[in-house]
Parts: C-alpha cells; sequence; structure tokens
C-alpha cells in the first residue's frame, strides 16, 4: 500500500503577509505557548539547583546566596557506588519493556479488532484495561503470590524457578511482563483508536480482490496503525531513562535488589531520602538532558529509513 | 451541533466553578470574636481534628487558645520542604525527622528565655533532663520540647526474640535465655509437631526482609540479643561513647552466623527475604511460626487473628534471649529522654508567649491529666482514696470504638506534645498515665495469666533483667537525632549495604559465611563506615556535653 | 457487512480471549473481594477472588465519616471541565502542529515535546502557582496548570495527518478559514481518537489527587478524600504513635481495596459510552483521493 499523503515541504519564507494567511493558526497555537512557557518552562529555573550545594542549610535560602559547585552534584551521582549497575538496570528494563510492551499492546489490539462477535469484543475490551486501575501494592502481592519461591508457579510446575530470587537481569524480564499483565489492555486502547480511524472501504475493495484475513491485518491494518506506533516508539525511546520507581520497589526484596535499582529511585533515595536536594535535580536533569537526545536521535532514524517523524 | 453542546457545557461549568473558587486569603493566627487565639499547628503524625471534642474544648477554656492542625497526607510528603521553600510557616510546628531543615532556615524560635519566664511547668516536666533539649553545643537554643515520655518505667514488653506460648508450656515455662536453648526448643517442637492442627508445616521462625521491615526483624534483634545494645538506630555506642556501625561488631557475626546455619537447616523459613509483608503477618496468624525476631507493633494484626481464632496458645511470649550468658537482655534498659524530636514554635509565630503559656499549660499537672485521662466525672471519676479510675463501661468504649480518642479527646493530645512516662506519679499520688501496673496486670490474656503464675511473678517483664540493672546513658538515644547531612547520607548508603549483605550472608553456604561477611564489612568500610562512626562519635560527646555544663 | 460464519481463527481468538481475560480480570477480581471481606480475615490470606467472609465494614467505614457529596460533585466537576477544555484545546493544538505549511510548525512543536521530558520539579511548579499567580485553592488551578498534555496533542496530531488531505482542501477551496477547517472538517473526523485522549484525560482528571493536596486542599476532591481516609486507616508504623492508638477494627489494605473500587467504578460505568467510538471502524466514504 502506497501512503496517499506526500511529505513535501510547503514551507514558506518569513513575511508580514504569511503571518497575516496564518493569522487563525498563530491565533490558535500562541495563547498555548504562553501557557507553555509559564507553567512549564518558568519552573525550569529550579535547575540552577543542580550546581548548587542545596541541603537543608541553604534550602531556605535565595538561588544567588547559595553555594554554586560547579558540576559537583553531577560527578557525586556518576562516581556513586551504585551509578553504573543503576544505568544497565534502567536501560536493560527500558529496553525489555518498550518491546515487549508495544508488541503485546499491538498484537492485542489486533486480534480483538479480528473478533466478529461485537458482545464479546466489548466485554474482552472491558475487562482487559481494568489491571490498568489496580495500584501497583495490589499487582505486587499477587505478582509475588504467583512467583515467590514456593509460590503458585512453583508449585504447579514442581520446579525451583528461583524467578524473584536470583540476583540476574532474570528480575528485569519478570518486571516486565508483569508490566504487561497490568497495562497491556489500557496500552492497546490507542492502537484500537487508531484501527477504528482507517477507512473501511480499503478493507471492502481487498475482500473483493480476495485477500484473506491474515492479509487485510499484515496489509491493510498494520500499516494503517504504523505512523501511531511509530509516533508511541520515539516518545517512548525519550523517557527511556524514567523507569517508574514504583513498581520496582514494590516487586524487589533485599535479594534482588541490585537488578531493581533504577536512576528514579536512586534520585529519589540521594535527593529527597538524604536531603541533598542538588543532587536529586542533577539526576533529574541528567536523565531529562539524555532522553531529548535520545528523542531526537530516534526521530532522526525514524526519518532516515523513511517513517513519519514526531518533528 | 456536538460542538456547540460542549461547548454549552463548558460554559456552565465554569459558570459553577467560578462561584466555587471564591476563596479570600485567611489572616493566619488571630485571635477570634470568642476572644480565643487560634494558632496554626503542623503535626507530621496527625490527622484531620476539628479541635471540637470535649478535652480540645477543656484546654481552650484554660488556655484561651485553639488549634488549627494541619497534616501531611502523602507518604512521601515534602510538605517540610514546601514551608521552606514559600516561607510560609504555622505557629507551632512537630516536624518529626524533619526538623533539621526548619532550624538551618532559621524557622524554629529559641524557646530558653520563654520557658525561663513563662514555663515553669516544663521546666518542672523536664527537672534534670532540661538540658538534653539544648540543640547543640554550639547552639544551645531549645527549638523543640520532646514528644516522648518523660521519666517512669516499662510495663509491657514490646518483644525482640519471642515463642509461641503452646511451645513454652510443653518445656514446662522454662524461658530459654540463650540461642542456643531457644533453638533446641524450636527444633524439639518441631520435631514432635511438623504440622499444625490445620495440616500447615511448621516453621521454624520466620523474618520479614523484603522491605525497610529488614531493619525491624533482620537488623535490630541482632543488636540486643547479640550485643545486648538498647536502640540506638544502626549504631553502637561504645563506653568511651565511641560509635560504631552495630552490623561489624564480631558479636553481631556470631548472631548472622547462627541464623545462617538456621537457614541451612530448614529451621529459618527459606521465604525470609522475598515474601512480602502481607505474607508474613498471613504466616504468623495462622499459628504455623514457632518463634519470631520482632517487635509487637508490627506483628500485633496476627496475633488479633490468633485470638480471633481461639488459638491464644499460638501467641507470642517475649522472651529475654540474648546470644550468651554474659550478654545481658537490655530491652527494659531506660535510654532516658528522647530529643531531636517535638513540638516547637516557629518565628512565623506573632503570639510566642501565648503559644509557650499553651505548653506550659500541656505540661501542668492540670493539663497532664486533662489529656490522659479526660474530664473528671465524665471519662474518669476520683474515690474515696483519691484514686483516679476509669469505669468498665468507659474502658469498654475506649476498646470497641477506633474513634474513642478522636471523639472524647482523651489520649489524643497526648503525643506529640510532652508527657509523663507510665509509673510517674503526681502530687496526689496517682500515676499521670492511664497505665498502671494494676492495669496491665488486669489487661492479661489467660495465657499470660497462666505464664506469671508458672514463673511466680507479677508482670511478664519481671524475667527480663530489670531497669535498675543499667545505667541511664548521659547521652539520649540515637535515633531520635538531627544528623547531620554528611551522617545521614553515609547512614543510608550503609544500610543499602548492610541490607543486601547481610541477607546475602545468610542465604549463603556455611563455609562461605565468613567470606561473605568480610566481603560486606569492605563495602561498608569503602562508603565512609569510618568517617560515619568519627562524626557520630563526635556528636554524642557534644551531647554528653551538653549535659555535663 | 460482516462475515457471518465463523472460522477456526475465530475460535482459536475466543480461546486466546477467554484466556487473556481470565488472567487479567484476576487483579480486579481479587481487589473486590478483598473490599467485601473481613479485615481480620483477610490476614489469613490475601489471594482469593470470591469474599470468604463477607462484609460491607470496609464500605461503611469509608462513607459514614466522611461527607462525600461535595467532593465528589467537585471531582465531576472538575473531570468534566478539564475533558472538555482539554480534548478542545488539544484537538486545536494537534490540528495547527498537524499543519506542514504552518510558519512555526517546527519550532512550535519542538518546544511542545521537550517539555514532555523535563520539569523544574515540584518546588519552582509549586512556588509559581502559590506564589506567583496566587491560584491556591481556586478551582481553575484543577484545570489550567495542566489542561494539555503533550502526549495527547501529539497522538491527535498523528491521527490528524493520516486523514485525507481532500476535504481540508476542499473546505479552502470554499473559502473557509483555519478555525472553520479545525471546527466543522476535522473536528468530527476526529470522534475515535477524541474519544481516548477525553479517556485519558478524564482518567487522570478523576485520578489524581496531589494536585488537591499541593493546591486546594480547601477545595478537595473525591479522591482526595478517599486518599486520606486511606493514609489514616493505615497503622502508624511507628512504635509511639501505635502503642498510643486503640484495637484497629480496620486494616489499611482492605480499606485501600474499598477505595480503589469507589474510585475506579465511575469510571467502568462511563466507559461503555465510550467504548462504540473505539470498536468498529469507520467509513470515510466521501472522501475520494
Amino acid at each position: 500500500m502506497k501512503k496517499p499523503r506526500k511529505q513535501k515541504n510547503m514551507k514558506e519564507p518569513f513575511s508580514l503577509a504569511l503571518m497575516w494567511k496564518q493569522r487563525y493558526l498563530l491565533l490558535m497555537s500562541v495563547p498555548f505557548v504562553i501557557w507553555l512557557i509559564i507553567f512549564k518552562y518558568v519552573p525550569l529555573w529550579g535547575w540552577t539547583m543542580a550546581f548548587q550545594e542545596v541541603v537543608p542549610k541553604s534550602f531556605a535560602k535565595p538561588i544567588w546566596e547559595r553555594k554554586f559547585v560547579g558540576f559537583q552534584n553531577f560527578v557525586d551521582a556518576f562516581s556513586d557506588r551504585l551509578f553504573p549497575q543503576t544505568m544497565i538496570n534502567t536501560i536493560g528494563i527500558s529496553i525489555l519493556g518498550i518491546t515487549l510492551g508495544t508488541a503485546a499492546a499491538i498484537i492485542f489490539a489486533l486480534f480483538l479488532n479480528e473478533i466478529r462477535m461485537e458482545g464479546f469484543k466489548k466485554i474482552t475490551q472491558t475487562v482487559s484495561y481494568l489491571p490498568h486501575f489496580v495500584s501497583w501494592v495490589i499487582i505486587a502481592s499477587i505478582a509475588k503470590m504467583l512467583l515467590n519461591d514456593g509460590g503458585a508457579l512453583e508449585t504447579m510446575t514442581g520446579k525451583s524457578l528461583h524467578l524473584m530470587s536470583t540476583n540476574s537481569p532474570l528480575f528485569w524480564i519478570v518486571v516486565c511482563i508483569i508490566n504487561v499483565w497490568k497495562e497491556v489492555g489500557w496500552d492497546a486502547i490507542i492502537y484500537l483508536s487508531a484501527m477504528a480511524g482507517i477507512d473501511k472501504g480499503i478493507y471492502e475493495a481487498a475482500k473483493v480482490d480476495g485477500a484473506n484475513r491474515f492479509q487485510q491485518m499484515w496489509y491493510l491494518t498494520l500499516p494503517g496503525i504504523k505512523p501511531t506506533a511509530i509516533v508511541l516508539l520515539i516518545m517512548s525511546v525519550g523517557s527511556a531513562l524514567n523507569v517508574g520507581m514504583e513498581r520496582q520497589m514494590l516487586l524487589s526484596n533485599g535479594i534482588v535488589q541490585d537488578h531493581a535499582m533504577v536512576l528514579s529511585w536512586f534520585a529519589y533515595i540521594r535527593g529527597i531520602g538524604s536531603n541533598n536536594y542538588g543532587l536529586g535535580t542533577a539526576i533529574g536533569m541528567f536523565q531529562s538532558v539524555v532522553g531529548i537526545i535520545l528523542l531526537f536521535i530516534a526521530n532522526k532514524i525514524a526519518g532516515m529509513i523513511g517513517e513519519d517523524k514526531l518533528v | 451541533m456536538k460542538g456547540k453542546r460542549i461547548g454549552a457545557m463548558v460554559l456552565a461549568a465554569s459558570l459553577t466553578a467560578g462561584i466555587l473558587s471564591g476563596c479570600s486569603a485567611k489572616e493566619k493566627s488571630q485571635i477570634g470574636e470568642d476572644g480565643v487565639l487560634e494558632l496554626e499547628f503542623y503535626n507530621a503524625d496527625g490527622e484531620e481534628d476539628p479541635w471540637t471534642n470535649p478535652v480540645a474544648q477543656a484546654i481552650t477554656d484554660a488556655t484561651g487558645v485553639r488549634l488549627k492542625i494541619d497534616y501531611p497526607v502523602a507518604a512521601q510528603d515534602m510538605k517540610v520542604a514546601l514551608m521552606i521553600a514559600e516561607q510560609n510557616f504555622p505557629d507551632l510546628i512537630y516536624a518529626k525527622g524533619d526538623a533539621a531543615s526548619l532550624i538551618d532556615a532559621g524557622a524554629l524560635l529559641d524557646m530558653t528565655d520563654l520557658i525561663e519566664q513563662y514555663g515553669p511547668n516544663i521546666k518542672k516536666m523536664y527537672g534534670d533532663e532540661f538540658d538534653k533539649l539544648k540543640y547543640s553545643e554550639e547552639d544551645p537554643s531549645i527549638y523543640q520540647l520532646s514528644s516522648y515520655a518523660m521519666g517512669g518505667t516499662v510495663y509491657k514488653h514490646s518483644g525482640t526474640a519471642q515463642i509461641q506460648w503452646a511451645v513454652l508450656k510443653e518445656n514446662d515455662y522454662k524461658v530459654p535465655r540463650t540461642l542456643d536453648e531457644l533453638e533446641t526448643m524450636i527444633k524439639a517442637y518441631m520435631k514432635a509437631h511438623p504440622t499444625t492442627e490445620s495440616g500447615l508445616s511448621t516453621i521454624g521462625f520466620t523474618l520479614s526482609a523484603a522491605d525497610w521491615h529488614w531493619m525491624i526483624t533482620l537488623g535490630n534483634p541482632a543488636g540486643y540479643i547479640a550485643d545486648g545494645q538498647p536502640d540506638n538506630g544502626q549504631w553502637i555506642i561504645g563506653e568511651d561513647f565511641h560509635a560504631m556501625y552495630k552490623f561489624r561488631s564480631d558479636a553481631e557475626r556470631e548472631y548472622f552466623r547462627w541464623l545462617n546455619r538456621m537457614y541451612n537447616e530448614g529451621i529459618l523459613d527459606p521465604e525470609f527475604a522475598t515474601q512480602t509483608h502481607e505474607d508474613y503477618i498471613a504466616k504468623i496468624a495462622s499459628g504455623r511460626v514457632v518463634a519470631l525476631f520482632d517487635t509487637d507493633w508490627d506483628y500485633q494484626d496476627a496475633e488479633k487473628v490468633l485470638k480471633a481464632d481461639g488459638k491464644l496458645d499460638k501467641t507470642y511470649a517475649p522472651l529475654p534471649v540474648s546470644i550468651s550468658e554474659d550478654v545481658k537482655c537490655p530491652s527494659l534498659m531506660s535510654q532516658g529522654l528522647v530529643t531531636g524530636q517535638g513540638v516547637g514554635i516557629t518565628t512565623a509565630c506573632k503570639y510566642p508567649v501565648e503559644a509557650i503559656k499553651f505548653l506550659d499549660f500541656l505540661c501542668s499537672d492540670e493539663g497532664q491529666i486533662l489529656t490522659q485521662w479526660g474530664i473528671e466525672g465524665i471519662n474518669y471519676f476520683v474515690d474515696e482514696n483519691g484514686k483516679r479510675y476509669r469505669t468498665q463501661e468507659e474502658i469498654d468504649y475506649n476498646n470497641s470504638d477506633k474513634d474513642y480518642q478522636k471523639k472524647t479527646g482523651v489520649g489524643f493530645y497526648s503525643y506529640p506534645f510532652p508527657t509523663y512516662g507510665d509509673g510517674v506519679t503526681d502530687t496526689t499520688g496517682n500515676t499521670y498515665t492511664k497505665a498502671s501496673k494494676d492495669a496491665v496486670i488486669a489487661e492479661y490474656d489467660a495465657e499470660q495469666k497462666a505464664a506469671c503464675e508458672a514463673w511466680s511473678v507479677e508482670l511478664l517483664t519481671d524475667i527480663f533483667p530489670q531497669p535498675s540493672e543499667f545505667a541511664i546513658p548521659e547521652y539520649p538515644p540515637v535515633w531520635a537525632y538531627i544528623k547531620p547531612a554528611e551522617l545521614d547520607d553515609i547512614g543510608n548508603k550503609l544500610d543499602e549495604v548492610a541490607w543486601s549483605g547481610l541477607i546475602t550472608c545468610v542465604i549463603g553456604k556455611p563455609e562461605q559465611f565468613d567470606a561473605n561477611f568480610d566481603s560486606m564489612i569492605a563495602s561498608l568500610e569503602s562508603i565512609g563506615m569510618s568517617r560515619a562512626e568519627e562524626i557520630l562519635t563526635e556528636l554524642i560527646m557534644e551531647k554528653v556535653a551538653l549535659v555535663e555544663n | 457487512m460482516l462475515e457471518n460464519k465463523k472460522g477456526v481463527f475465530d475460535y482459536i481468538l475466543m480461546v486466546l480471549f477467554i484466556g487473556m481475560i481470565l488472567i487479567t480480570v484476576y487483579p480486579f477480581l481479587n481487589v473486590l473481594a478483598i473490599s467485601f471481606n473481613d479485615p481480620m480475615d483477610t490476614m489469613r490470606n490475601v489471594n482469593f477472588i470470591i469474599p470468604r467472609k463477607f462484609t460491607l465494614a470496609n464500605y461503611i467505614y469509608i462513607f459514614t465519616e466522611n461527607n462525600m457529596v461535595m467532593p465528589f460533585m467537585l471531582s465531576v466537576l472538575k473531570t468534566v471541565v478539564g475533558t472538555g477544555v482539554g480534548v478542545i484545546f488539544t484537538s486545536m493544538l494537534a490540528y495547527v502542529l498537524s499543519r506542514k505549511d504552518f510558519y512555526f510548525n517546527k519550532s512550535f512543536t519542538i518546544l511542545f515535546i521537550i517539555t514532555m521530558y523535563v520539569s523544574g520539579g515540584m518546588i519552582p511548579e509549586y512556588l509559581l502557582i502559590m506564589r506567583n499567580l496566587r491560584m491556591g485553592n481556586n478551582f481553575w488551578v484543577y484545570i489550567i496548570p495542566g489542561m494539555i498534555w503533550v502526549y495527547n496533542v501529539i497522538l491527535m496530531r498523528s491521527f490528524i495527518e493520516g486523514l485525507p488531505m481532500a476535504l481540508q482542501e476542499a473546505a479552502k477551496i470554499d473559502g473557509a478559514n483555519d478555525f472553520v477547517i479545525w471546527y466543522k472538517v476535522i473536528l468530527p473526523l476526529c470522534t475515535p481518537v477524541i474519544a481516548t485522549v477525553s479517556l485519558f484525560i478524564a482518567v487522570g482528571q478523576w485520578n489524581s489527587f496531589m494536585d488537591t493536596y499541593l493546591y486546594a486542599r480547601e477545595i478537595p476532591t473525591l479522591q482526595y478524600v478517599l486518599y486520606e481516609i486511606m493514609e489514616s486507616a493505615q497503622i502508624k508504623v511507628d512504635p509511639h504513635a501505635a502503642a498510643q492508638g486503640v484495637q484497629n477494627t480496620v486494616s489499611p489494605m482492605s480499606v485501600r481495596m474499598a477505595v480503589t473500587v469507589v474510585a475506579t467504578l465511575p469510571i467502568l460505568i462511563v466507559y461503555p459510552f465510550l467504548q462504540k467510538y473505539f470498536v468498529g471502524g469507520m467509513t470515510l466514504g466521501a472522501v475520494k483521493d
């Protein structure tokens, strides 16, 4: 299938006439840009803390009176005993999580879309996203019941699997699978809505041409949701370092701790936990900057292989 | 069309919202029309309280002050940090562990002069230990009172090593005093009863070590049992006030070696490091766990279930166990006044004199009796001998209604405000608190009564080394200290290493135990253990000097 | 339109999905069961899906002591207004950013996307809203600071980009301005993605309580009230605080579950009405490339 839309650059050079011509577009976007600057960019002054010593003693002082320490907070963070392993864990869990999560959601949406019985389809979809609303505390307790040593899975298989008690990257896989279990139905919603946006006419045409259901899925549905999938992928690459800490904390234990620590958790214990806001901010800033770099790299790659770009 | 409908909806909604949003900036801490001064009070352990219960009313009648109580909600709360950032403080504050930032921010008022002038009852309450309230040698201001009890004694044991009553009964109430004796007893019982009545296999003992509870069940007992040391957080303080990170003590190495052996022999539950705390509680509640190394507040839910199921003999007896006969179980030892956490007045308070008078009233006999016992003729009565007592009806009300304290105000304000400890008596010879020896004995259940009889003692705690056998340290317990940031930071890192390190030691092969333990010590050393010990030693010396001067 | 006979594939799918339903519904049934189970009994073992000792105590605990009417109304209002405002603004912005000929297209897009990954942190945001903008305890603090999520804008933009250009161009030839095109042409075609985005915003608005906590404790929402109930049911782990407490007849776990159910129920009730936009495709019959 070829794309109906051409990506030619229609941009004209700046001129007042152009601004007048696009006055409605300006009117429809500039207020939001102002909003964005006030609510998202102004608070970025908080980043100055990353270059200062901000411990309780200096916390109450205005920015300009705090001691500037240059990149010391970054140096402290990067030379921390936990940092190397934390980075490895974060990246490992991220890559696994993004691939597994995306694949599962797409497959789920694809198959759900193929169900012919409307009632069953609705029920399945409604049920599938329920775990999304269940807090991690509960999910973790159920997961541990199933997977812990001596848990339900080991009893069923009669094998000692040590899923939750092996201090190795096995823990990443366990975490990601549990995450899929919780989120697949919710994540599929986006793909389902993308599928709903595909013109039904092309399916009719394909049927006339004798395409079977697998061929329709492969040649019509998948390409139809590809732009959405690519955009979501690029965005998730940008947040590759932002693995949530609540899930990690709740699923880990004293044995697998080394492989459960992720950046946000690290920032929390070293920043808020130790009352060292400067260090915490530095780690947060590092996450942001790396995230944006990754985002633009992913965006570039998407462009190079001829897919839709984010920007 | 649809667009119009949405537009209309938004419009309607925003009109309603406009009504709701009418909000005026309120002046804080002001004297109301009724002549009552309202002070804002932030309580880190507080809950919602409109200050309408009878005790609150009585306090207002006596002091002319009403509290407007604010409290945190989220667990990872940053309320104090936000206060500092915004420079917007309440009048009174109990910041719990966050006092350091407030003091550094200059937000707490030095109460020394105020107490001198308006606080006779505060001075009376803290007596000899008054100087412990001072912040540091360099800055001897009093920023906070103590939120913990002053003086008194212990009637109840909160527990370290414990064993089911059923086991003690089979051993004719012989009290195990060493780990070896405990081990023999557990093993014998497990052999005789491989399963419980309901068919579950018996577990020697289990721990909760998958999250922060490791400090309670894996860490703390080591200090009590192996070192015979009272609770100083993760530290052991030597005779010469030298601080030591406790897990590196040789005695504790032996304790963990014992745990390692128990693990490999299957006496220690193999799931101890991975199970959730709920699973831990569920196991205890099923009655299959023979012994425990835990503190009552941590596992009391499980005992409630056991009692409800009529398995009273599967509840636990606290034991004065230590690693060997030369180590004395320190559970009852008094550590003196706890300082570092308590109520303070902020520099934003416009009525510091009223505030200190308010606090002073709470420290007075009248205030103490009011907050602890409630209102005479309603919550308590005085008999012909001048003895305070509560009716059975009141006691039942207290025990059956979870909101008793909140509704009546009785006992509701004793924490975090200053209080006398259990057993301290006022001029009439009555104890300030409701807990007295008689009251504790009266509450014993059948198993506990039987044990007292078998041991021929009055109180269960009588089998422990008594408080009088220990000297009160010259420094307040370390766990509540306002610690320098560096110490805090290293301390957190040490705990991280110790947590996984100790578990590795316990679940490893016995022949690798020493290697594992040594490697843990090496990691501890590499992240500044000695430095932390130095800082803390200095801090303790300072605390000692404060009292001596 | 749909084929009526079912093939082997349909049956395989059915079996697959029934299996899927069973494993995903388990956590939720677990929550439901615990919320209706005797809290004391729950401590024996927390993993079950049929209440062993039925009780309404956990719900009674939530509803008796707290006035939920105003917070509930406020939550509904906040969700409705927040979603309405959010969807309209999101789609407007998404449309503008989908216009490749717009001069600021790329710069604005980058400006927006960056904010997905950066944040000044809680304290600067708090100071901005409370001190500089003085929005504390004002209803609009629930709406304005978080009115647009860039994620949703991008989602909607990529949907709009997938629409055939023909209609837009036809409208332009008819002399419609960009605002009219967005309103008359784009919006009606965006139904599926509007449904998705509405769901995301509504769920986000409905579930949030930190905004109340930080900025508007005098006008609390339902989630915030529920959160407080949950926290106060939590037995204080502090030994001293616990020692002051009396017999607690509710357990924090059971209350947490009941709160989860109460908080989720409205979403479950509303969802089926949105669902028709996700299920089945639509025909863009009028458009021919």
